[in-house]
Formats: structure tokens, C-alpha cells, sequence
């Protein structure tokens, strides 16, 4: 692979692997505070429709980005509502949010099939930044990518380094202990898990705005659920999950690149990424990995229990 | 007594249920299309009216009755398989192909005996990894049954487009057509569904298994210290829950189908739906077919409601999800009868 490629494939995997990390961003966060939500893939394909829709009839990309945040968030106020507040089984909410999520982005998103959108065209120029060799793939990229690679580290940030994440963390580790301590455990987990949404918007509509302009049913490609993996993988850490989403993007890009070698089979790699995700599911299994995995102590469980 | 304020408490729920889906619903379709709330219900009495339709939702309900049984029992125990979609794929493709490589061999009724075992055994097998890997690695299974989806699709998608693929179909992505004496009649389906749902009945009600299911499901502690082997019944019971849905797999293609297309043209996600049966069941057995019918009926409106008003069929998910969603609101807590 010469340096021409090699740039493409990293340039690729980033593109393929922002939607990935924007929507596991939000959910580590609202996982380190003890609230799981499966609905992340439905959020994504709510997000990406309506930007598609709404930056078309409004000419704005940004305003298109805008709507899908709010309409994920609100959706993920719904699994907020059930399986915190109503203390309603996580699982089967969040299933049904990913359902519920299908359903409304083919209702908003059908009438505009075929069209092209209104994507985001922008990019941003490193300057000698993108001069530098192995730098090349990382330059002249839509400002998105950048946006999420600060957001990334930001988050990290405010997890480990500052009272508030502190606070998220406990809800997520000790709950009736952080509630001895004073804080809110009910408002913090709504507060998460609606951001949690409102990234994976960000993360939808990344996909309809800027990876492949234009809306068609099946679009998101289970990247939500691969999000859910890469969480899980980061040990719930904003700047393991940078790194890991790009891995997960160059997976799902790789079939483009070895399809011209083997012909018919090319399907089948379509199916890599969702491999990975079992095969490192795996191998974190194992004891010694699974004891430093750091999975929050009450992740999934209702408060009060 | 308890049982019976059970069951009318869960039925209150579900018609709960089913009233804010529907509003929510109807109120978008309104919203966005213009589409009546009137219309929807005259499309749902249309459904239920001519014969053909309602055949068609009957075979819909069909692969999403197999699955949930099988998720009834996998879920009772805790076990949350997501990847019955994957598992009816399975079944429907190794059924199919078993079909249709054997029909010069087999020229009888045995074929589709011969291609439902095929299928169910795949089916089995498919569900058999992850069950595995849960049971001996604690894996989580809700994403590596999911993830065992996409792969399933992937896998059904390069067999019809390569092996499997029928030269004489002019160009169209599509398999041979499934021999005239493997193909099923509709009612014979129903009744096997009927009997299977019965099967499950009693493993859960009358047997040791059942209520091992059922020990394990509430407590894997209290399972342990009563000497259950939950790690193998685990195993086993997934396995059960991966050959129904690939049962279901085949039967839909070998009662509607007839041939395999792409995994997104053949099943418009039967294995999540069943998910949502499974829970309108609230668990049980006798009641999944029900629950699977009343889904298959709201589909088939969907699909009527996308002739005459364009409204993609895809959006009945919307009514399904908000309907899993009102479920899986706990019950109000129960109020104090008598004194404090």
C-alpha cells in the first residue's frame, strides 16, 4: 500500500468510524452513570433522518443537525421516563426505542428518498499540520470529525478530572451512596441519557449529511449497536473509544478496498465489523481482562432498587 | 385467584398499550401524511374482511409465532436473545437449500419433513454460539446474538447472490423455486404452530426443565444452590429457541416465498417482532399465537395503508415499539388493601 492509500484508508476509516464514535460518546456517558440504552441504533436512524429531511427543506445542513439532536433527545427523554424515573426494564425499553426509532425515521425520512440531501461540504485545512507523513489521511476533513475528536477529549475530561463526572460516576458505581452524598441519582441518569441521545443524533445525522448524502432505509447499518461494543470495549472511556470507533470504521471500509479481490465474496465482508465485536466480546471475557474492564457496578439496575 | 388478577391485569395493560400506539401513530400519519385516523382503522377492518389478506397476515404471523415461543423460553430464563432474526434466516436459507438440492433425490412428502429438520437444526446451531459463549464466558449475549444477525444476513445474501443463485431467473438476485412437495400448506403451518406453542406449554408448566427455566430465571444464586446446572440448560434451552425460529424460517418461505430473495426483501425483521410478541404474551405460551396473529394483522394494514397512501409499511414499527415500549412500563405499584 503506497502513501496515496494508506492516507484514503485512514481518511476512510475516520468517516466511518465518527457516526460510530459520536454515538458511543454519549453512551458512555449515560452508562457511567448506570443507565443502559439499547436504543442507541433507532436514535441514530432518527437523527439521520431527519437532518436529511430538514436540512433540505431548510437549506442548512447545520439546521438539519440541529433537528436531530432535538428529536433524539427527545426520544431518548422517553427511555429516560421509562427506565429511570417509571423504574421500567432497560432492556426491553431500549429495545423498543431502536424499534420505535426505525419506524419514525422511515416516516419522516420516505417521501425525500432519492434525493441527495443538502451535505455539509466543508472542510478544514490543518495547514502544515497535513504535510506531515501519516498525518496526510487526517487532513482536509469535514469539520464534524475534528468537532468529535475535541468532543472526545473533552468528555474524558469532565469524567475523570472534575467534580460532575465524578457525580455521573457515582450514580453509576454506588448509587445509594451518591444519594447519601447529596446528589440527585433520578436527575443525573435523565440528564445522560437524554445527552446520550442527543450525540447519537449528532451521529445520525453524520451519516445522512456527510458519509453518503441521501436517506434509504437500512442506512445506519447497525453502527449504533457497534457503538454499544466499542463502549463496552473502551472500558467506558471517552479516548479509548476515539481510537476504537476508527478501528470499527476501517473494518466497516475494508470490504471496499479487498471487494476487487475476490468477487462475489465481497458480501461477506460486510459481515467483519460484527464479527470483531463478538471475537473482542471474547476475549474480554477472560478473567483477568474482565476484572480490569471497569464496567460501572450498576449499570442496568434501577434506583431505587 | 392470583393467577386470574394476573392475567386481567396484564390484559388492562395491554389495551393500554395498544391505545397510546395507536394514538401516536395515528396522530403521525396524520400529521405527516394526512392519512385519517379512520382510514387506519377502516384498513385494519379491510384486512380482517377479505380472505386473502387475511391469509397473508395469518402466514406473517407465522415465522414471528415460531420465534417468540422460543424467546418465551429463552427470555423466562434470563436469556436475552435478540438474535432471532438471524436464527429464522438461517433456518430459512439451509431449509431452502436443502430443498431444493435434494428435490431430484426425493420425490415425496419426506422432503419437507426432511427440509424442516434442516432448518431447525441450523437454526439451532446458529443460536448455539452465543448461548455457549454465555454460558461458559458470561459473554453478554443481547449484542452477540445481535451481532449474530448482521452476519446471518450477510452470509443468506452472498448464498442467494452466489451458490444458490437460480440461472434462469433472468439477472433477478433470486434461488430456485422450493419443489412442489416440500412447499406447506397454511393450515398445516398453523396447526404445527399450534401444537409447538402446546409443546412448550407443557415443558414449561409439566416439566423438570420448565421449572428449572423458571428457577434460573429468578435467581441464578438460588439456582446454583439447588444443584442446577444452569450453564447446560442454558445451552440447551437457546438451542430450542434458535431451532423454533428457524422453523419459523422455512415455513414462511415454503408457505408465501416460494423462492429467496435478499434478507431484506424476505423478512421484514420477523425475528425482532417476535420480541414484541413474546412480550404481548406476557410470556406464555397460549397466548404468543394470539400475539403474533394481532402483530401480523396490524402489518398487512400497514402494507394496505402503503397502497393507497404511499406511507411505507416500515413505519408500522412505529405502533410496535411504542406498544413494547408501554409494556415494559412496570405495572403502578400495587396499592395497600389492608391496614399498614
Amino acid at each position: 500500500m503506497d502513501a496515496e492509500h494508506l492516507n484514503s484508508f485512514v481518511r476512510l476509516s475516520i468517516e466511518y468510524g465518527t457516526p460510530i464514535l459520536l454515538a458511543a460518546l454519549g453512551e458512555i456517558f449515560a452508562e457511567r452513570s448506570g443507565v443502559l440504552n439499547l436504543g442507541l441504533e433507532g436514535l441514530v436512524a432518527v437523527g439521520g433522518a431527519v437532518a436529511f429531511v430538514v436540512s433540505l427543506t431548510t437549506e442548512s445542513p447545520w439546521l438539519g443537525i440541529a433537528a436531530a439532536v432535538l428529536a433524539a433527545a427527545a426520544l431518548s427523554a422517553v427511555h429516560a421516563l421509562v427506565a429511570v424515573r417509571l423504574r421500567g426494564n432497560q432492556v426491553v425499553s431500549g429495545l423498543a426505542l431502536t424499534i420505535v426509532g426505525m419506524g419514525l425515521a422511515s416516516l419522516v425520512a420516505s417521501k425525500h428518498v432519492g434525493l441527495r440531501g443538502n451535505p455539509i461540504e466543508i472542510t478544514v485545512d490543518l495547514g502544515p499540520l497535513g504535510s506531515v507523513p501519516l498525518l496526510g489521511g487526517l487532513d482536509r476533513l469535514d469539520p464534524i470529525v475534528y468537532a468529535s475528536m475535541l468532543l472526545s477529549v473533552a468528555l474524558w475530561l469532565a469524567l475523570f478530572k472534575t467534580k460532575l463526572g465524578l457525580k455521573v460516576r457515582a450514580c453509576g458505581e454506588d448509587p445509594a451512596a451518591a444519594e447519601a452524598l447529596g446528589h440527585d441519582v433520578l436527575l443525573t441518569r435523565m440528564v445522560t441519557t437524554v445527552l446520550g441521545g442527543a450525540t447519537a443524533g449528532i451521529a445520525g445525522s453524520y451519516v445522512t449529511l456527510v458519509m453518503s448524502p441521501g436517506w434509504f432505509e437500512g442506512i445506519t447499518a447497525g453502527r449504533g449497536w457497534l457503538a454499544i461494543g466499542v463502549v463496552i470495549f473502551s472500558s467506558w472511556n471517552p479516548l479509548r473509544a476515539l481510537v476504537l470507533s476508527y478501528v470499527f470504521g476501517g473494518l466497516m471500509q475494508l470490504r471496499f478496498i479487498l471487494a476487487p479481490y475476490i468477487g462475489a465474496g465481497g458480501v461477506l465482508l460486510r459481515s467483519l465489523p460484527y464479527l470483531m465485536v463478538i471475537v473482542l466480546l471474547v476475549v474480554l471475557s477472560f478473567e483477568p481482562l474482565r476484572r480490569r474492564s471497569g464496567a460501572p457496578e450498576s449499570l442496568g439496575r434501577p434506583y431505587p432498587p | 385467584m392470583r393467577e386470574r388478577s394476573r392475567a386481567l391485569r396484564h390484559a388492562a395493560r395491554v389495551a393500554a398499550a395498544f391505545t397510546a400506539a395507536f394514538a401516536i401513530y395515528a396522530a403521525l400519519l396524520y400529521a405527516l401524511y394526512g392519512v385519517h385516523p379512520i382510514e387506519i382503522l377502516t384498513s385494519l377492518g379491510g384486512v380482517l374482511a377479505t380472505s386473502k389478506s387475511l391469509e397473508r397476515s395469518i402466514v406473517r404471523s407465522l415465522p414471528v409465532a415460531f420465534s417468540a415461543l422460543g424467546l418465551v423460553v429463552a427470555f423466562k430464563m434470563g436469556y436475552w436473545n435478540i438474535g432471532a432474526e438471524g436464527q429464522l434466516l438461517v433456518g430459512m436459507l439451509v431449509g431452502t437449500a436443502c430443498a431444493v438440492t435434494l428435490s431430484n433425490e426425493v420425490d415425496s412428502r419426506a422432503l419437507a419433513l426432511i427440509s424442516l429438520a434442516a432448518a431447525a437444526a441450523s437454526g439451532g446451531l446458529w443460536a448455539l454460539l452465543p448461548a455457549y459463549l454465555r454460558a461458559r464466558l458470561e459473554v453478554n449475549e443481547v449484542l452477540s446474538t445481535l451481532m449474530m444477525n448482521y452476519v446471518a444476513a450477510a452470509i443468506f445474501d452472498y448464498i442467494v447472490r452466489g451458490p444458490l443463485r437460480d440461472p434462469r431467473a433472468y439477472g433477478f438476485i433470486r434461488s430456485p423455486p422450493i419443489p412442489a412437495q416440500a412447499r406447506l400448506e397454511i393450515s398445516d403451518a398453523l396447526l404445527a404452530c399450534v401444537a409447538l406453542s402446546a409443546l412448550v406449554l407443557v415443558l414449561l408448566e409439566l416439566t423438570r426443565y420448565g421449572y428449572e427455566v423458571k428457577v434460573v430465571g429468578a435467581s441464578r444464586t438460588v439456582a446454583e444452590a439447588s444443584g442446577i446446572d444452569h450453564r447446560s440448560l442454558l445451552t440447551w434451552m437457546a438451542t430450542l429457541s434458535g431451532a423454533l425460529a428457524g422453523l419459523g424460517g422455512f415455513v414462511v418461505a415454503s408457505t408465501m416465498l416460494g423462492v429467496l430473495m435478499e434478507s431484506s426483501r424476505v423478512s421484514p425483521g420477523y425475528g425482532y417482532t417476535a420480541i414484541i410478541a413474546a412480550w404481548l404474551a406476557n410470556l406464555h405460551p397460549a397466548l404468543v399465537l394470539p400475539a403474533s396473529l394481532l402483530l401480523g394483522v396490524i402489518y398487512e394494514a400497514g402494507a394496505y395503508i402503503e397502497i393507497l397512501h404511499k406511507v411505507p409499511v416500515a413505519t408500522t414499527m412505529v405502533f410496535q415499539g411504542v406498544l413494547l415500549l408501554a409494556l415494559a412500563v412496570p405495572g403502578l405499584p400495587k396499592r395497600r388493601t389492608s391496614g399498614r
